[in-house]
């Protein structure tokens, strides 16, 4: 056999067994079953909230699209304590802690105040928040959580995560396009980006999943380097502060939003108050009360048109009174907290706050609602 | 672009025998065009290849014909060689990236740290009246062979000449592409892996030590640090390896199950085997014997550990001049003297255990289990740059 025939032969078995391995894992999908699988809480101790990595070799993090192993990994996997008062905290880059180490992050905060329920239950919060401004998302994470007994939920929000232009498009809700199709099925969401592209039939080879497993792997491996220094995020030397210096004008910043500026104030069947209220619902159906906050803004009270460079006041002023009137409606414990920090205290954007007024906050949040807790 | 680099290596291997004489001059061309495209990658330049293929024609030229002129210059040429070495291996010169991995690398100048050490052995053996003259373009080949550019190994001349001159086998398919395959995953899957929890200053500078958890976790990255370092430079030298193998030529090996020794010298005899062979041929060899001159003598042992010392702390200094690779030598010279107290002492015990062959077995693997140890601590000095993170990854591992 000459050189050039068992060259072509080699290359050809190659290729014939690549193949076979796709065809394998496409009618396998092992992926959802490693994803049930992580190596903290098991062999090291779990993440305190998900791992969200824009710099992964300095975060010692990886941003993973999986729900199943973002709550595989974290502490509220772990099984409850009998005297343990369980408080789930839902929310966006706010609650999750952005710029914030772990134990900054208001879940953290309210631990360490050591708190206990009148029926002396050890209140123990848990960081369940994502660095996205979507409540699909949050729904998402209600659904799980609630497999892991919880006693409260705080699930905070602010106007931009109720925008129904800007729910969908998110790698980590992109991931669960099938259980949203599925909850539109049942709840008819106003969500103008559905329906979503069907997944194709590539994305279930091996080779179309390579980034996922790659990134489980990575996920696992990080687990020493976690347990050693509990880092998970990129604490700059310097942040740029967020706009004081706002734009003269009262636009939204959201192009879908455009109606809203259109029909000049905003009217509740205009944002996304359907999906807090199946949220409310589900949890309520399995007993576990749910409190829905409006989180705190940056707020600069000289300028005559804007909060912030998200918020218009038209806009803004409109969508708390229609929280205020459907949570009224619904009989929601509602908490409107947009003004419960100094507006010296936010960082980098509009929504993130400094430690010591994340820390105060919580504080203020928690005690407002365990004294109001039947 | 490490993985377009390799797949472009390894197509001018499939492609370069199959043009039959031409083949040499093929490869030397490859071998000039994957030197400047390394370095571009690196630090865009055209002086510094130039450079590598002006000191291999000038060591060519100079080794052609025996005298007592050109040993002279030979000797002349040796000394500005390792200055130039010597100047590039200064951390100002050297990686400014302190999580990356050291495997002899010089970053200024791309093979640089390999084609010194091929052109000093020529030189040497020349001077030793040793070499055996090759033409110019199998000689260029040989200290610029493109798949050993970067990360090794350190080949003989007469070792390449016999390769180049070796009949083509139609194994070397299978062969080479299975120590491709082998090299690409021990590389690109388990080093690169490991490097998410490796050892690193980063890490160190990061980690919270004095919990249980956190010294366990501690080793488990000194671990992960010594298998990355194991894979990484060993997949390395198995792409080249079997790149070189579709090329039709074989490459020494450089690595022979290190971690499964049983002490520090089985060690060295399979880690970097190529470096360590020529350290031992051309520096602790004469050294040795030259201290055997000297009043030191007397104390015959003194003379190994002087030996062992200086061999293993200029091993380190290959890696970069600093004080952690001096102490990381250090370590290992240190280590090599001690076992051959022992081993010089202990024939009674060996031929105890030897008699009784469970006994035997267990502590095989104790030996093994101890020797990895010993290494994955020297690690630590090699990894971190400065005596405060040492101290500091040291106290970690011990709870403190």
């Amino acid at each position: 056999m000459n050189d050039s025939v068992r060259l072509w032969r080699v290359l050809i078995k190659a290729a014939a067994l690549f193949i076979l391995f796709n065809i394998v894992w496409y009618v396998a999908q092992p992926l959802g079953g490693l994803n049930r699988l992580s190596v903290y809480g098991a062999l090291f101790p779990p993440r305190e909230r998900f791992p969200f990595a824009e710099f992964p070799e300095a975060s010692y993090a990886v941003t993973v699209n999986s729900l199943e192993q973002l709550f595989a990994s974290h502490r509220v996997a772990r099984p409850k304590a009998t005297d343990e008062f369980r408080v789930v905290m839902l929310g966006d880059s706010a609650i999750w802690g952005y710029l914030l180490r772990a134990d900054q992050s208001q879940a953290a905060c309210i631990n360490a105040l050591d708190l206990h329920t009148a029926d002396g239950r050890r209140v123990r919060a848990y960081n369940l928040g994502y660095p996205t401004l979507t409540v699909i998302k949050d729904f998402l994470i209600l659904r799980r959580a609630l497999a892991h007994a919880p006693d409260l939920i705080i699930w905070s929000t602010s106007l931009a995560s109720l925008y129904p232009s800007d729910q969908l498009d998110f790698p980590l809700i992109l991931a669960h396009r099938e259980e949203v199709s599925e909850l539109q099925a049942q709840y008819a969401f106003k969500l103008d980006q559905y329906p979503l592209p069907p997944r194709p039939w590539q994305e279930r080879t091996f080779f179309a999943q390579r980034r996922d497993l790659a990134d489980w792997l990575r996920h696992q491996l990080y687990a020493p380097a976690w347990a050693s220094t509990r880092l998970d995020h990129v604490l700059p030397r310097f942040i740029a502060p967020h706009p004081v210096n706002l734009i003269p004008d009262d636009n939204v910043l959201s192009v879908n939003v455009l109606r809203l500026r259109e029909a000049g104030k905003i009217a509740p069947e205009d944002l996304n108050f359907d999906v807090l209220k199946a949220g409310v619902d589900l949890a309520a159906a399995q007993g576990v009360p749910t409190v829905l906050i409006n989180e705190p803004i940056y707020r600069n009270e000289a300028h005559p048109l804007r909060y912030n460079t998200y918020y218009p006041r038209w806009a803004y002023d409109g969508y708390r009174a229609a929280f205020e009137a459907v949570a009224q409606r619904e009989g929601w414990r509602y908490l409107d907290l947009w003004d419960a920090a100094p507006p010296d205290q936010f960082t980098d954007t509009d929504f993130h706050l400094t430690a010591a007024a994340n820390c105060a906050y919580a504080a203020l949040l928690i005690t407002t609602i365990l004294a109001e807790l039947p | 672009m490490t993985l377009i680099l390799i797949g472009a290596m390894a197509l001018c291997a499939l492609i370069a025998p199959f043009l039959g004489a031409l083949r040499p001059l093929l490869l030397l061309l490859a071998s000039l065009i994957f030197l400047i495209l390394l370095q571009w990658e690196v630090a865009p330049t055209l002086a510094l290849p130039l450079a590598s293929l002006g000191l291999t024609v000038g060591v060519w030229w100079l080794t052609r014909r025996d005298s007592p002129p050109r040993r002279r210059m030979a000797l002349m040429a040796m000394l500005c060689i390792i200055g130039i070495f010597a100047a590039l291996k200064l951390p100002l010169l050297s990686s400014a990236d302190g999580n990356a991995l050291n495997i002899g690398q010089t970053v200024a100048w791309i093979g640089f740290s390999y084609l010194a050490f091929r052109l000093l052995h020529v030189l040497l053996d020349f001077r030793s009246g040793r070499l055996k003259p090759l033409p110019l373009p199998h000689f260029a080949l040989y200290a610029l062979f493109f798949p050993a550019l970067a990360a090794g190994p350190i080949a003989r001349v007469e070792q390449f000449a016999a390769a180049l001159a070796a009949p083509l086998s139609a194994e070397r398919f299978k062969a080479g592409g299975s120590r491709l395959m082998r090299g690409l995953f021990k590389k690109f899957v388990l080093a690169d892996s490991l490097a998410l929890m490796a050892l690193s200053p980063q890490l160190v500078r990061d980690a919270q030590t004095g919990t249980p958890i956190g010294a366990l976790s501690l080793w488990l990255i000194v671990y992960a640090y010594a298998f990355r370092l194991y894979w990484d430079f060993s997949g390395y030298t198995d792409i080249a390896i079997g790149v070189g193998l579709w090329a039709g030529i074989k490459l020494p090996e450089n690595f022979d199950a290190p971690y499964l020794k049983r002490n520090l010298q089985a060690f060295w005899n399979s880690w970097h085997i190529t470096l360590s062979t020529w350290f031992r041929l051309y520096f602790f060899t004469p050294a040795s014997r030259e201290l055997l001159r000297t009043p030191l003598k007397a104390w015959r042992e003194g003379v190994v550990l002087t030996a062992q010392l200086s061999t293993m702390i200029l091993i380190g200094l290959w890696h970069g001049a600093a004080l952690n690779f001096v102490l990381w030598g250090a370590w290992h010279g240190a280590g090599l003297w001690l076992f051959r107290q022992w081993s010089a002492r202990a024939a009674g015990w060996d031929a105890f255990v030897a008699a009784r062959p469970p006994l035997a077995r267990a502590i095989g693997v104790l030996s093994v289990l101890a020797t990895f140890h010993y290494v994955a601590l020297g690690w630590i000095f090699f990894a971190l740059p400065d005596l405060g993170l040492i101290g500091k990854m040291l106290g970690g591992l011990i709870g403190r």
